[in-house]
């Protein structure tokens, strides 16, 4: 069990600084997620926390010791990677009781260990197997397997279920999050599936070229992105964004724009003031509205089983509102919108404007 | 345009059948005709009407074996080829995995070196060894044989080493520095025993290039240290009187040994030109 703490960590291969300053404590126990677009840094930044990449500056310690330049034997990491990494020539047994052989551990205490890991994982019919000859789901849970032996003090998942089908992934997703609520060691899990982050982090950390655009418990990202990258990333489907102007009128701030004019609640923005603006509303916040705020025309409707999703012309542009089942207007109706005052994001140069913890 | 060639070389057509039947018995005739003769007496293989029926003989593999000539180049031959493959195995299999897993300086220029070796005619090969071994007196000794075939088996090795452990994943070396183990460690009890089919093919390979060999060993001995081939080819000089039977026990000799393993390198060879295991 171990506290993580990242101070100014950077990355450098050659002069492309692909991590600079990277700041992060990560609590013991924790389920931290790292989430980002291809290209990132997720994989770079877990690789420099096992110790598998040099650490180019800063410092990393994990429960209090400085590890920055230590190998990864010597930092009680444990970590599963994509394509599983089993040990082709072994068998499951031996893949799982590979790290402990080194520790010239009686073999009565290693078959122990093992057993109560194989059983945990539900592996017990495949000991004698090897690798090749199991599905992508049981190589992962022996790779699983291998990473829980060693009792680490920090787990590291890397992208573990990309390779999965989908039902498979979402199964494994539900072992993994059962499995840390049962062991309770610290990890720290890259995916690029956003629904898995929601799934099973405590934290997200959102990481766009290197850096964290922020860093929160699923709730807090989804419903206060601080950025419009951020909230673009997040949510399925992602954002409607609108461009518009705030205008101050005698009844208050209002959102203006050719087809539409809403009113705005002051009283949940830090500072609102005239000028060009981005609205942002998700498709699931949308709602019918009477009072005319934004004005479109459907030009489409998928049937979702228990909800419409429709596409409306909006001027320019086309939006997206995702409506209770019963609401179905027909292609080319006129359709008029509107969401809830604390759903409405407000983005001036790409930063939201709400107020922290109104 | 390959789905209708493999649909044209669809194995069961009785056609397609007839035809591979003959091309395997037209390029096995040969080698058969060869073992069949190497059990006749001279007589049977020279009547003009060719004999199926006769009684076997084993005079001529007796013969081949018990001239003292054909015992040393034996075992000139197992000792050198063997050293070549012992050492050229110890070196080449490490030096393979350093270069297809390290980012070692100059890296693709040893690949090229290694590569060009074996492009280079023998003879361009055999001149200056045959000049230096003058030189330090190793003319002609088994010494220098093995160090000249070494320096073949070696560079194939390499050569055909480090595909097989490029295909060894980044990630399960890093698995195991993740369980806890030094490079030695990764390098013999991972990375190894994971390219060991490969490296067993590359060896075969290497061996056959050697037991094989003529231009050079023509070259570089004179008596001592003849290797089989050598011997072997020298049973056509011996006058007009060719005797056939002793002739194709020998080649059968020399071809044993490759032939045994042709079998573990198209194995080998599969896998290679698949790119995958
Ligand atoms: N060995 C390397 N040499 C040079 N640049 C590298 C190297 N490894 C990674 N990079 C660069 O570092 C950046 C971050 O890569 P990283 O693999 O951490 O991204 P990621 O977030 O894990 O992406 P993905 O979701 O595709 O796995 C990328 O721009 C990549 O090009
Ligand atoms: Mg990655």
């Amino acid at each position: 069990m171990a506290k993580i703490i990242c101070s100014g960590i950077a990355k450098s291969y050659g002069n492309v600084e692909v991590v600079r300053d990277f700041n992060l404590d990560i609590e013991d126990k924790e389920f931290v997620v790292f989430l980002g677009p291809s290209g990132s840094g997720k994989s770079t930044i877990l690789r420099m926390i096992a110790g598998l990449e040099e650490i180019s500056g800063g410092v990393l310690k994990i429960g209090e010791k400085d590890v920055t330049h230590l190998p990864p034997k010597d930092r009680g990491v444990a970590m599963v990677f994509q394509n599983y990494a089993l040990y082709p020539h072994m068998n499951v047994y031996d893949n799982i009781a590979f790290g402990l052989k080194r520790l010239k551990m009686p073999a009565a205490e290693i078959k122990q260990k093992v057993d109560n890991v194989v059983e945990m994982l539900g592996l017990q019919a495949f000991l004698k197997q090897k690798p090749s000859q199991l599905s992508g789901g049981q190589q992962q849970r022996v790779a699983i397997g291998r990473a829980m032996i060693k009792t680490p003090e920090v787990f590291l998942f890397d992208e573990p279920l990309s390779n999965l089908d989908a039902k498979l992934r979402h199964a494994l997703r539900k072992e993994i999050h059962q499995l840390h609520k049962r062991i309770d060691t610290t990890t720290v899990y890259v995916t690029h599936d956003q629904s898995e982050a929601m799934a099973l982090a405590d934290r997200i950390v959102l990481l766009e070229s290197g850096n964290i655009e922020q860093v929160g418990s699923p709730t807090e990202i989804f419903n206060y992105p601080r950025t419009r990258f951020v909230a673009d990333f997040i949510g399925s489907p992602s954002m409607n964004f609108i461009e518009g102007q705030i205008v101050k009128t005698d009844n208050g701030y209002r959102f203006k724009g050719a087809d539409f004019d809403m009113a705005l609640d002051e009283s949940l923005y830090d500072d609102l003031q005239q000028g060009a603006v981005t609205l942002g509303i998700r498709p699931v916040h949308m709602q019918l509205s009477d009072d005319d705020a934004i004005n479109g025309e459907v030009i489409d409707l998928e049937y979702l089983g228990n909800e419409n999703s429709l596409t409306i012309k909006l001027g320019g542009q086309e939006i997206v509102a995702v409506l209770p089942e019963g609401i179905s207007p027909k292609v080319g109706a006129k359709i008029s919108l509107t969401a809830p005052q604390d759903k409405l994001h407000l983005f001036v140069n790409d930063v939201n404007l709400y107020r922290v913890g109104a | 345009m390959g789905e209708k060639m493999a649909r044209f070389l669809n194995f069961n057509q009785p056609l397609v059948k007839i035809i591979l039947f003959f091309l395997v018995v037209f390029s096995l005739f040969p080698v058969v005709w060869t073992i069949i003769n190497s059990f006749k007496e001279l007589v049977d293989i020279v009547t003009p009407i060719p004999k199926l029926f006769f009684s076997p003989t084993m005079e001529n593999y007796i013969y081949v074996f018990s001239r003292p000539k054909i015992q040393i180049a034996l075992m000139n031959s197992v000792i050198i080829v063997g050293s070549a493959l012992m050492i050229g195995s110890i070196m080449g299999i490490p030096a393979a995995y350093a270069l297809a897993k390290y980012k070692i300086r100059g890296g693709e220029d040893i690949k090229f070196f290694v590569l060009s070796l074996r492009f280079l005619p023998p003879v361009a090969i055999a001149i200056p060894l045959m000049a230096i071994f003058l030189d330090l007196g190793l003319y002609d000794t088994k010494m220098s044989m093995v160090i000249t075939y070494t320096l073949l088996t070696m560079s194939t090795i390499i050569w055909l080493s480090i595909p097989a452990f490029e295909q060894v994943p980044q990630s399960i070396e890093e698995a195991g520095i993740i369980d806890g183990y030094g490079p030695y460690a990764i390098f013999f009890k991972i990375s190894l025993p994971i390219a060991a089919p490969a490296l067993f093919g590359a060896i075969i390979f290497s061996f056959v290039l050697v037991w094989n060999e003529f231009l050079i060993a023509l070259m570089l001995t004179t008596f001592d240290a003849k290797t089989l081939p050598i011997v072997a080819s020298e049973f056509t000089l011996l006058g007009r009187n060719v005797p056939w039977g002793i002739l194709n026990a020998s080649v059968i000799i020399l071809s044993l040994p490759p032939l045994i393993f042709l079998g573990a390198i198209s194995g080998f060879l599969n896998r290679i030109l698949k790119g995958n295991k």
